[in-house]
């Protein structure tokens, strides 16, 4: 038994471009963290060494004092004594340890505010609810326990940084996927599953030897990565007090759990272990019933695809909120499961979430685990159908009769068919004539290549599919407001927007006085009607958004640019506030379709097997090559005119975007930042080329993966994982 | 063979997996039957107030927050273990401009309220459970910007609304428009039944009463500009009309009405109310108006008593908050029952809610203020 786990290992091992796309995972998500500890992407506005160098100033003798120390620091920052880079990352920064420090001086009247909440069951009004007086005892119960502990201060960013839910459990997911499809799905690709079959050990035994297989290179893969988590985040941030109660840590400052933040830490990574494990058996079990790859990766897919759906667009409190508890993406998010308190009502008892969780995924692994290595001993090829004697013989003789009838049609339909050649000749020549006219051989060969795609390998409809899906997803933008001083602000900024003048200014300064002169008329008790109140209130009303305007305004005058600018549609534009979510979907989709055409692309001549006719061709593949070049770029063209083109549409309509020619640097957001010498317009034809740049650099390294995986779906999915990894980095970016 | 065993097998299995989902889904759904919502009080004009005889919700720092009358505690609806009430995540936090309407009958608590994309636009009415779980939506009100004020009745939900900000001039409307929205919950169809445009214009005040919408409306003839240059009070309206629940004309009983808030009580099927020059009734089948009792400084109060009996309070000085406060029953008889410091807002049979010269809600017994004994049980300061 031994040399066939070394065999079925062997087996998985040798598929190298599997491998060697794990390992470009590895790198991409290596840099990720890099660029996260430095705080160049990522939630961190700041570095690791900015956090620590102000962290090591915090006397932990005297939390209180400290407390109001940084707080009077943070009310005005001087360039000259920054921890970070400017005063946008310096305030999270400050934020971050003041956030810290309030949380441990805080804690005993948090606990005693929970407590007290936890006698709502003396009230009537849910006294009518069982579960809610049932949860409320519980939780009294969990909480009293927490009084007890003990905080202390320490940096702690790391320990959230190593417990978050982050890109190294997604690579998990997608060696899951691939674990699954390798130990199984290939055998009955390769048509070796009756070979397999037909072992010495038994079918059920070896479909344990592949099942525990996999688990080791899921060990082993989950091990290398919380290793390279671990040496990054903590050689960098460290995890503050390892001993420490873990409600020291404000994130988790309702685990119920008295432990430390080691065993957290620890308990964290084995119930993520546990959800991939789970998850794996699962997908063992379906691999055992699917015939082909692409099936699975497509279930897988769609699966992921749905589950994170689900997780992200239900709101917390939703009715349908059971989805989303009850979600593959949240077992994985352990940190969640186990740090923060929550209770799942399970017949109207309240059980805690993370033992929940903890009960279903090992009921799913051990059932899944069974049964998958079951029926990997039942699972079988398509095998033919037996025929009856008579049965043969009728097919004989009706197979001679039609033999006979077909010579004879074929003899006609040749002589038809000679016909035809001559008349297509003829016609051929006269095109062949015509076309020289209107298209050289380099632009045949391209309407050729692009045909060979849109058509012969149905791309269009794959393009047609992608368009469907942007045209659902489409919804008209509508400028949302937080308040009415939002409101007020945008009145002002819109009236004031364009060339700065200080006659604008000073336009606003008048109107600012006007308005405190009302309020001052009224908070002196001067007897006003109702009806002049309700005026006069309704003038007052608008002073928080004026002053968020003279703000501006004063920005503009004191660094001398040139053009004041109402900000929001910008920076909706590049994917900012309320773009954000709305442009990673656009990027993600286009990216989609580009890798989808473009492996069709450089694929069709392997898959159709003319790769060898055009090698001994005279004019050679590079003319060919250098024609699907072209084409990348003109479905890089398309893809983006159909994907972004409609955003920018949709945000100039939305919001009021005139002010091309004005500064990056107008904007308070972008202070200071790399593009602020550029105007509006070159910064927006920049941002969208590189989006187009990006389509066709992934659409020309499509080739490259193409040649590693020699198979449709796998190159799309290896293709679109890549080139999405920077895809989510940017997600983060802080430029 | 086995492939087609296999077949059935798989149909069999997802047969039985949707039957499940679709159990589960009618389980969800069921509800047993709730309370009636016809005796809570909504006064969205007023502090957003919502009274029962139990208790009164309101849209407090803490989100959904409930005070209940017998123990006079007042927590946030929110049962999740560690929640500070400040995030969004807070299922008592709405993310609205507005929340009134809050109701509960037993089994789901319901609200009226904007949602963050759609604020100045529309209101949507909100059902979800009493620790703010399981939110749904259950309609939209479309092109309503702010309730004034909500009834429940029966399967209806009567929303009194206002159109009184300009979104594209970022202004408040003086000339603006107020009317009343009705929403069949069965039917889950809904249409503005009234609606008119004026000076000042806010509909402050509902009351359904066998099927008929009493409704108090304020609004001003001059402009904005004429008000600012006189005494404009001389032109204000307080009006009070009558609709029918399914629309039609809106019949206008009186223009002085003292108490805007408050709305109007039934009496052995007579409509109560009060206005500048007294108490007056309204019959319903005549009519016809009548004075009941011809006295200054009169308003009626809210009430809710089972026993049809209305209840008002008269104001004694002016520089002086002290009210004498008077029954009346169906036999017509106004008696007076006391006087009193505090100003009632909302009466029901056990429990009457008041406010004290500091503007703080103070909770009295029905029964002992009826019996002359002021003295207050509980107090909450906003």
């Amino acid at each position: 038994m031994g040399y066939s786990y070394y065999a079925e290992c062997k087996k998985v091992l040798q598929k190298r471009s599997i491998w060697f796309f794990l390992f470009i995972l590895l790198i991409g998500y290596l840099c990720y963290l890099w660029g996260e500890v430095t705080g160049n992407i990522g939630s961190n506005a700041y570095s690791y060494q900015e956090y620590l160098a102000l962290a090591d100033t915090v006397d932990t003798e005297d939390l209180q004092g400290e407390a109001e120390r940084l707080e009077q620091q943070a009310e005005s920052f001087s360039k000259e004594t920054l921890y970070s880079k400017n005063f946008y990352s310096e305030t999270a920064l400050y934020q971050e340890i003041l956030m810290q420090i309030e949380h441990i001086t805080g804690y005993p009247d948090y606990t005693e505010t929970v407590l007290e909440q936890t006698q709502q069951s003396d009230i009537s009004l849910f006294q009518k609810d069982a579960y809610t007086e049932r949860e409320q005892k519980k939780t009294a119960a969990d909480f009293e326990n927490l009084q007890k502990q003990t905080l202390t201060f320490a940096p702690y960013r790391g320990v959230c940084l190593l417990a978050d839910f982050d890109f190294a459990d997604v690579i998990m997911l997608i060696l899951t996927v691939l674990l699954a499809a390798s130990l199984i799905t290939a055998e009955k690709e390769e048509h070796t599953l009756p070979l397999l079959h037909s072992t010495f050990h038994g079918r059920r035994d070896i479909g344990a030897v592949k099942f525990f297989c996999g688990l080791l290179f899921l060990f082993a893969g989950f091990l290398i990565l919380s290793v390279c988590k671990c040496v990054m985040i903590g050689g960098t941030y460290g995890i503050g007090n390892w001993n420490a109660a873990i409600q020291s840590v404000y994130s988790y400052a309702s685990c119920r759990y008295t432990i430390n933040v080691g065993t957290f830490l620890i308990l964290t990574a084995v119930s993520r272990l546990a959800g991939c494990l789970a998850l794996y058996a699962v997908l063992f079990l379906c691999a055992a019933f699917v015939q082909k790859g692409i099936a699975l990766y497509s279930a897988c897919g769609a699966f992921f695809g749905i589950e994170g759906v689900l997780f992200v667009t239900i709101p917390e409190h939703s009715y349908f909120t059971f989805l989303r508890q009850l979600n593959i993406m949240s077992f994985l998010n352990s940190e969640t499961l186990i740090g923060n308190y929550q209770n799942i009502n399970l017949m109207n008892y309240p059980i805690d979430y993370w033992y929940t969780a903890l009960g279903i995924e090992v009921f799913f692994f051990f059932t899944a685990a069974i049964l998958g290595i079951i029926s990997f001993g039942r699972c079988r090829e398509q095998h033919r159908r037996q025929l009856s004697g008579s049965k043969i013989w009728k097919i004989f003789w009706k197979d001679q009769n039609t033999k006979k009838q077909n010579t004879q049609n074929q003899d006609t339909k040749n002589q038809k068919v000679k016909n035809q050649k001559v008349k297509n000749q003829n016609t051929e020549n006269q095109n062949t004539k015509n076309r020289r006219i209107f298209l050289s051989n380099r632009a045949f060969l391209f309407e050729k290549e692009v045909k060979k795609v849109w058509v012969g390998e149905k791309g269009i409809w794959l393009f047609l599919a992608g368009c469907l899906f942007l045209a659902l997803l489409y919804s008209p933008l509508e400028e949302s407001y937080a308040d009415r001083d939002d409101v007020y602000y945008r009145s002002y900024m819109l009236k004031i927007q364009g060339a700065y003048s200080d006659e604008k200014l000073q336009q606003l300064y008048k109107e600012k006085d006007e308005l405190e002169k009302i309020q001052e008329s009224i908070d002196s008790g001067t007897e006003y009607t109702s009806a002049q109140l309700e005026i006069l209130l309704g003038k007052t009303e608008k002073l928080t958004g004026l002053e968020r305007a003279i703000q501006n305004a004063e920005y503009i005058k004191k660094n001398n640019l040139s053009h004041v600018i109402y900000e929001k549609g910008y920076l909706t534009l590049i994917g900012r506030e309320e773009g954000q979510w709305e442009m990673l979907k656009l990027r993600l989709i286009s990216l989609m379709i580009m890798v989808g055409m473009a492996a069709a692309v450089w694929g069709i001549e392997t898959w159709s097997g003319t790769d060898k006719i055009l090698k001994t061709s005279a004019v050679g593949e590079r003319s060919l090559k250098r024609m699907k070049r072209y084409h990348i770029a003109l479905l890089s063209l398309i893809i983006f005119a159909v994907t972004y083109l409609p955003w920018v549409w949709n945000v100039t309509r939305a919001y009021d975007c005139s002010q091309w020619s004005a500064f990056v640097g107008s904007i308070l957001f972008f202070e200071g930042s790399f593009f602020a010498k550029m105007t509006l317009g070159q910064a927006a034809a920049v941002y969208f080329l590189f989006h187009l740049l990006y389509l066709l650099l992934s659409g020309l390294a499509t080739a490259i993966i193409q040649k590693k995986t020699g198979n449709y779906f796998l190159t799309v999915f290896v293709s679109f994982i890549v080139f999405a990894i920077p895809v989510f980095l940017l997600y983060g970016i802080n430029i | 063979m086995q492939v087609r065993a296999k077949k059935i097998v798989g149909i069999i299995v997802l047969a039985v997996i949707i039957l499940l989902a679709v159990l589960f889904f009618l389980y969800r759904s069921s509800q047993t039957s709730g309370e009636a919502l016809d005796n809570w009080f909504c006064s969205s004009s007023f502090g957003n107030w919502n009274y029962s005889d139990d208790g009164m919700f309101f849209y407090g720092s803490d989100g959904i927050s409930y005070f209940d009358a017998s123990s006079g505690k007042s927590v946030s609806i929110c049962t999740k273990a560690g929640c500070q009430h400040e995030e969004e995540s807070c299922p008592a936090k709405v993310e609205a401009i507005y929340c009134s309407g809050i109701v509960y009958d037993g089994n789901k608590l319901y609200y009226v309220s904007s949602s963050g994309d759609q604020d100045y636009k529309s209101l949507n009415l909100t059902e979800c459970d009493i620790n703010g779980e399981n939110r749904k939506k259950l309609a939209d009100f479309p092109d309503i910007q702010s309730p004034t004020a909500v009834a429940y009745y029966q399967e209806y939900v009567v929303v009194a609304y206002e159109n009184g900000f300009d979104l594209e001039k970022s202004e408040n409307l003086w000339n603006r428009e107020a009317g009343i929205y009705v929403y069949n919950r069965t039917t889950e169809k809904g249409e503005v039944i009234y609606s008119e445009k004026a000076g000042e214009n806010s509909i402050l005040s509902l009351t359904v009463i066998e099927g008929e919408i009493y409704f108090c409306r304020n609004y001003s003839t001059l402009s904005d500009e004429e008000v600012m240059q006189q005494d404009a009070s001389d032109q204000l309206r307080s009006c009070l009309y009558c609709i029918s629940l399914d629309g039609g004309e809106a019949e206008e009983i009186c223009d002085a009405l003292s108490t805007l808030t408050a709305g109007v009580s039934s009496v052995d099927g007579q409509i109560v109310f009060s206005t500048d020059s007294g108490l007056q009734v309204y019959d319903r089948d005549t009519k016809k108006v009548s004075l009941i009792k011809e006295q200054e400084n009169i308003s009626l109060i809210t009430s809710r008593l089972s026993d049809d009996v209305a209840v008002m309070q008269q104001a004694i000085q002016e520089d002086q908050a002290e009210y004498d406060v008077y029954l009346y029953d169906e036999d017509g008889t106004l008696e007076k029952v006391g006087r009193t410091e505090y100003l009632l807002l909302a009466v029901y049979d056990s429990t009457s809610y008041a406010m004290d010269n500091d503007g703080n809600i103070v909770i009295l017994d029905t029964e002992e203020w009826r019996n002359g004994n002021f003295e207050t049980k509980y107090s909450i300061s906003f």
